[in-house]
């Protein structure tokens, strides 16, 4: 089969060539996929020095398992899922070190609510590349939980059932994880787009 | 069909119906009506709903109830995620508010802005990870063969030192049961004769 023809196939088909130790379908949905998932370690852990290791690891653990998924359909949720797993490995490793405070909070309402604008000792950012920066400042300052829905979502593009299955809550609670995040990213941003 | 405009005529159809959007915006939603039987059912269906049904709510209480449910609603219904009674709620809310329409509106644009970022910032990540996991990925396969091929070389070496220790074994018996038969004393065979 000719590279050309890879690039131009869907993700289910290049899994199903993938499984039967086929390189250059695997080659061809890593390519499919990197990006999406560096740019969400980039946003889950803004600290952490190691992302392109991270992102190397879900693609290693993704080579390895591959042929272990049963449902091809299923292949973007799982793929998140195994994101998903390294970032509470990443979380956990953190956690071990002196002088570290947890990331996360027990009662959502009021984490959303107490979240202060993170450029407010910045000047007003009136470019729209800097803005675009901006924005991903204020997603990384989220609470854990709502980071995650938005993440999975606008990122990963995965589907609100699909979140639902890979993070383990109940669809309702997604869907006003989501609804909720976007409304804080919008009353962060107003200042900047009115200046 | 594509996507990204499914998406979009799906959230600007109950003002369409309502007469609410620009000429422009009226020929596209129009041309993709054509084109997309999903979104032209969703459509019939909207209409039939609008001429047939009108929700109707009694006191300020449900009015109320209702608005915070459509607000609730309105970045699932952008996302299509509605079951379809609920999206008929929301599209019935949208149609018949003006505050509603600016809501929409502001949270399409963030939507849309938000997307754009995400692209581009996509675009500055050079990594490209392909090569170096499928290298990876060769030499794992190359090791478990590797593996398997000791393994099954493994068992053959044990079968075959088991083989000689055992012949070896055998022929050593042999030889001390011939060596023993070859001390019989003559006199006996002198005797019978």
């Amino acid at each position: 089969m000719f590279t050309n023809e890879y690039k131009n196939m869907s993700i289910k088909d290049l899994v199903k060539y993938a499984k039967d130790d086929d390189t250059e379908a695997l080659e061809e949905i890593i390519k499919k996929v990197q990006k999406n998932i560096q740019l969400s370690f980039v946003c889950l852990c803004p600290d952490s020095p190691d992302i392109s290791d991270m992102t190397q690891e879900v693609l290693l653990k993704m080579s390895k398992n591959i042929k272990n998924l049963k449902n091809d359909d299923y292949f973007k949720a799982w793929l998140n899922k195994i994101v998903l797993n390294t970032f509470y490995t990443y979380l956990r490793k953190k956690q071990k070190l002196p002088n570290c405070t947890s990331a996360d909070e027990c009662d959502e309402n009021s984490a959303l609510c107490t979240i202060k604008d993170p450029c407010q000792n910045v000047e007003a950012k009136v470019c729209n590349n800097e803005l675009k920066e901006t924005i991903f400042e204020m997603i990384k300052h989220l609470p854990k939980s709502f980071r995650i829905a938005i993440i999975l979502r606008e990122i990963a593009g995965l589907s609100y059932d699909e979140i639902s299955k890979v993070t383990g809550v109940e669809l309702g609670t997604v869907k006003s994880r989501i609804a909720r995040s976007r409304y804080k990213l919008q009353e962060f941003l107003e200042p900047y787009i009115n200046n | 069909m594509n996507k990204r405009i499914c998406k979009t005529v799906n959230y600007i159809l109950p003002l369409y119906l309502e007469g609410r959007v620009n000429q422009e915006q009226k020929y596209e939603i129009e041309r993709h009506l054509i084109d997309c039987p999903e979104c032209f059912d969703k459509f019939c269906e909207l209409k039939r709903l609008k001429d047939t049904i009108r929700y109707r709510l009694s006191t300020e209480e449900e009015k109320y109830l209702e608005r915070e449910f459509c607000r609730n609603n309105l970045s699932a219904f952008i996302d299509n995620e509605l079951s379809k009674e609920d999206y008929f709620r929301v599209a019935n809310y949208i149609a018949e508010s003006d505050y509603a329409k600016k809501e929409l509106d502001d949270l399409v644009k963030f939507e849309n802005f938000l997307q754009q970022s995400i692209e581009e910032k996509k675009e500055m990540l050079n990594n490209d990870f392909s090569k170096s996991i499928s290298r990876k990925m060769s030499f794992e396969r190359f090791k478990k063969k590797i593996m398997s091929y000791s393994k099954i070389a493994a068992i053959l070496a044990l079968i075959v030192i088991v083989a000689g220790l055992t012949g070896y074994f055998i022929s050593l018996s042999n030889s001390i049961v011939s060596t023993k038969t070859s001390e019989i004393p003559i006199n006996f065979n002198l005797q019978n004769q």
